[in-house]
């Protein structure tokens, strides 16, 4: 059960939460997903917020126990000899190579075309299948190339912040970090897998590159397209999406709902919940006309009633509307708790703790939830069991600080 | 184009979806070289094509920009499914295919005599992928999603508008995409253990549960430290300055972030270090972090002087992150994407040439190419009813004049 991804082993490099997601989803379907981590402060993410108890610390991380849920964390200096020695090995054997180590922690680009790399050409004579997968901010080449990023500079060049925000005032970006960075990630993700899929067909693993400028921009539902159509630039609209007239926020009484009501059956249907029969609001057309006046009406209602009274009135009339949730809501939904999505994993450090759990249920199910890897837990078993170093060797490879 | 065959080439899926969350996935698989047939009917096509592009249905029904870019490389493909002949073709297709995805209401399939149940009899390998609101099963699970309602529901509007002020939408539309993608994910996955083993699945995702995770800081956070995150105009980031501040133009702005001592001291250079740099408030960096709303505003001053491409470039050459923000009309004409040739541009029969994003991975070098963009309704019936499925011409004529089949809607 939930294992389909069983018979697939990966290498992990990840300093970035684009990586460490898309390793996450392998991890979770049941592949074996080896993170190469830096001997003794491991891999970046391990010390980005939230800590725990506010603290951070390389075993601490909250955002790493979520992200390296089922991996395995071998420590290793691949710029060693026999760091990279251990790392050809390991590669010899793997259907994937996760890797953002074009990417430095800080968001400079790193010199380091494929071919030049060390672990490359003779991996590639002992394991043509291995499919290559980089992260990468933009695509090589451009001028951008080698521009310095964050997270905001990424939704800047890829066409988010220009749609969040009111229309006049300074664009927006949504306060999560991960939110941005997990799309480039579960692109990579779907195009190794396809490529996996491919290498047992042809014997031949793919080169696979993801700029995150392109990953966000092309979640941004063709408004490109839509221009090149249409002559109509879409750009940030505030509560509402500015092509449809009930697409957009209302005031309830305890904070705000969201209608995404898209024909005209259900707008029709939101106005007969909300008491609203107005000739002046009868087709289409006149709605479009007068959206303004329109909002109001529908606002008498909703100010007038709870967010979740607005919720279960609107979906039992088979409305499209939402309930703007807090954060600290959103675990406590009874649909959330009735899924069970939200799943408790023991940890060594942090204790029993919830995390949200995905990605989909199989045959009914959630994927096991199993814990985040201590850093180095695996490296032992890996080197001895799988790789057959003698146990000696791994403490003279500590003591050089190899591992 | 490379010489090696796309990834997925041989893998045939039957999408059975509307609107953007459902679309989205098969049309990755089929950028990825799968042979995907979309399955519409000319009594129900698939709403996208009318309900984003204004004018009335049976003349626009082929003129939607998100349709056609949505089911782009499919085949498209009419049938009936309220009748016991399109449901019976559509099993057909079924016995050949590797996996079906479908993102109706939970209700839709076993009423039209579809549910994964009677499609694993048909074929034990397939895998059925359902993408909904809310799951298949649970309270809600019959209740109405799109995109915002999601992001309503888990938290991402919450994180979404200016600090203290109500929530704004997404013009993005995230949650559909973020469902899309993770149902591609888990799909690829169930098909390559259904071709190991011979056993298909049902696949069920969520987009309430799929937005859920993309926005896991702030849900781990609220775990760990028992604070809710909320909506903020600069994120929660160590940076100061950060965020996007005005430049010279209408609606022209650049995203500027300043990470370390190093960055800080290259801008007050490229600003010729201004009097307020000496402020005891923008010492260090925790204090600059401290006093982000009144430094932004300073730096603000100083930007809204400069086009913001200049300021862009001139900034990151000092090796400060820095970026214009791109509204569509710039993101057609951007340098990077053209260098990239990020966007394709393809005919249509009906719409003409348009530009449509690449899929957002490149294979060796190469974006997957976009050979045709949304099918014309009804446009491969011939195509899948014979070659697929071995159908005479008179059986397929036959089909067309019962309206089982057809090319033009009954709007």
């Amino acid at each position: 059960m939930s294992e389909e991804l069983r018979d697939i082993r990966v290498v992990e490099f990840s300093d970035g939460c684009s990586a460490a997601f898309c390793g996450r989803l392998f991890a979770r379907l049941g592949a074996d997903v080896v993170m190469v981590e830096r001997p003794r402060v491991g891999s970046a993410v391990r010390w980005l917020p939230p800590f725990l108890d506010d603290r951070a610390g390389v075993e601490r991380g909250g955002l790493f126990m979520f992200t390296a849920s089922g991996k395995r964390s071998l420590t290793l200096d691949p710029a060693h000899p026999d760091g990279a020695a251990i790392l050809e090995r390991l590669l010899e054997r793997a259907d994937v190579l996760i890797d953002d180590r074009g990417l430095s922690v800080d968001g400079a680009p790193q010199d380091t075309s494929d071919d030049a790399s060390p672990d490359n050409a003779s991996v590639n004579r002992a394991n043509p299948r291995l499919v290559r997968l980089a992260f990468r901010h933009f695509t090589p080449g451009g001028p951008y190339e080698k521009w310095l990023a964050t997270e905001l500079q990424l939704a800047a060049l890829g066409g988010w912040m220009a749609q969040l925000g009111e229309p006049r005032r300074t664009p927006l970006v949504s306060n999560s970090r991960t939110m941005t960075a997990f799309v480039p990630g579960v692109i990579g993700a779907i195009t190794a897998l396809a490529a996996v899929r491919g290498a047992q067909q042809s014997g031949r693993g793919r080169r696979i590159d993801v700029a995150a400028q392109e990953a966000l921009l092309f979640t941004t539902r063709f408004n490109e397209t839509f221009l090149s159509y249409t002559g109509t630039e879409i750009k940030r609209a505030g509560d509402r999406y500015p092509a449809w007239a009930a697409y957009r926020t209302f005031k309830a009484a305890d904070g705000d709902v969201t209608a995404a009501a898209a024909t005209d059956a259900q707008i029709e249907k939101l106005m007969e919940v909300a008491g609203v029969d107005d000739p002046r609001f009868e087709t289409r057309k006149d709605r479009e006309a007068r959206v303004d006046e329109f909002g109001i009406e529908i606002s008498r209602w909703t100010g007038a009633h709870s967010r979740d009274e607005i919720f279960k009135r609107c979906q039992e009339a088979r409305i499209p509307m939402g309930k703007v949730n807090r954060i600290d809501e959103v675990a406590a939904m009874e649909q959330v708790k009735a899924r069970g999505f939200f799943e408790e994993i023991d940890h060594p450090v942090a204790g029993r703790r919830r995390f949200p759990g995905g990605p989909a249920k199989f045959g009914g199910q959630w994927p096991k939830a199993r814990r985040a890897p201590l850093l180095g837990e695996h490296t032992a078993e890996i080197l001895t069991g799988e790789l057959k170093y003698p146990v000696a060797d791994l403490v003279i490879l500590a003591e050089m600080g190899v591992i | 184009m490379s010489a090696a065959p796309l990834p997925l080439t041989g893998i045939r899926i039957v999408d059975f979806t509307a609107y953007w969350a459902g679309p989205l996935p098969t049309a990755i698989m089929a950028d990825l070289g799968a042979e995907v047939i979309k399955v519409e009917s000319i009594q129900r096509p698939d709403q996208f094509r009318i309900v984003a592009v204004s004018g009335d249905p049976a003349e626009v029904y082929e003129l939607s920009p998100p349709f056609n870019a949505t089911n782009r490389n499919k085949l498209g493909l009419t049938l009936d499914l309220a009748r016991p002949e399109g449901v019976r073709l559509f099993k057909e297709l079924v016995k050949r295919s590797d996996a079906v995805v479908q993102n109706y209401s939970p209700r839709v399939m076993p009423q039209l005599g579809l549910s994964y149940e009677i499609l694993r009899e048909v074929n034990p390998a397939i895998v059925m992928t359902s993408v909904s609101g809310f799951g298949q099963e649970g309270p809600w699970r019959d209740y109405v999603s799109f995109a915002a309602i999601g992001e309503a529901l888990s938290g991402i509007s919450g994180l979404s508008g200016y600090t203290g002020e109500g929530a704004l939408i997404h013009g993005v539309g995230v949650s559909d995409p973020f469902a899309g993608y993770l149902a591609a994910f888990c799909t690829l996955a169930a098909v390559h253990q259904a071709r190991a083993t011979g056993e298909g699945q049902h696949v069920d995702v969520s987009q309430l549960e799929a937005s859920m995770q993309y926005i896991a800081d702030a849900l781990v956070e609220f775990e760990f430290t028992g604070r809710p995150r909320a909506r903020a105009t600069s994120d929660g980031s160590a940076m100061a300055p950060h965020g996007a501040f005005p430049a010279r133009g209408d609606d022209a702005w650049v995203a500027i972030s300043v990470a370390s001592e190093q960055q800080w001291r290259a801008l007050l250079a490229a600003m010729d270090t201004p009097a307020w740099a000496s402020d005891v408030r923008f010492a260090t960096p925790l204090l600059r972090r401290r006093n982000r709303e009144a430094l932004n505003q300073l730096v603000a001053e100083w930007t809204a002087r400069f086009d913001r491409h200049e300021l862009a470039r001139d900034l990151q050459s000092r090796g400060i992150p820095a970026a214009p923000v791109l509204a569509p009309s710039d993101l057609l004409e951007d340098p990077a994407l053209k260098a990239a040739d990020f966007f394709q541009y393809v005919d249509h029969p009906v719409a003409g040439r348009h530009p449509y994003p690449s899929f957002p991975a490149r294979i060796d070098s190469e974006h997957p190419p976009i050979r045709r963009v949304g099918p014309i309704l009804g446009a491969d019936n011939h195509y899948v009813l014979s070659k697929i499925l071995g159908l005479s011409d008179a059986e397929i004529a036959r089909l067309e004049a019962d309206r089982i089949i057809g090319t033009r809607p009954l709007y």
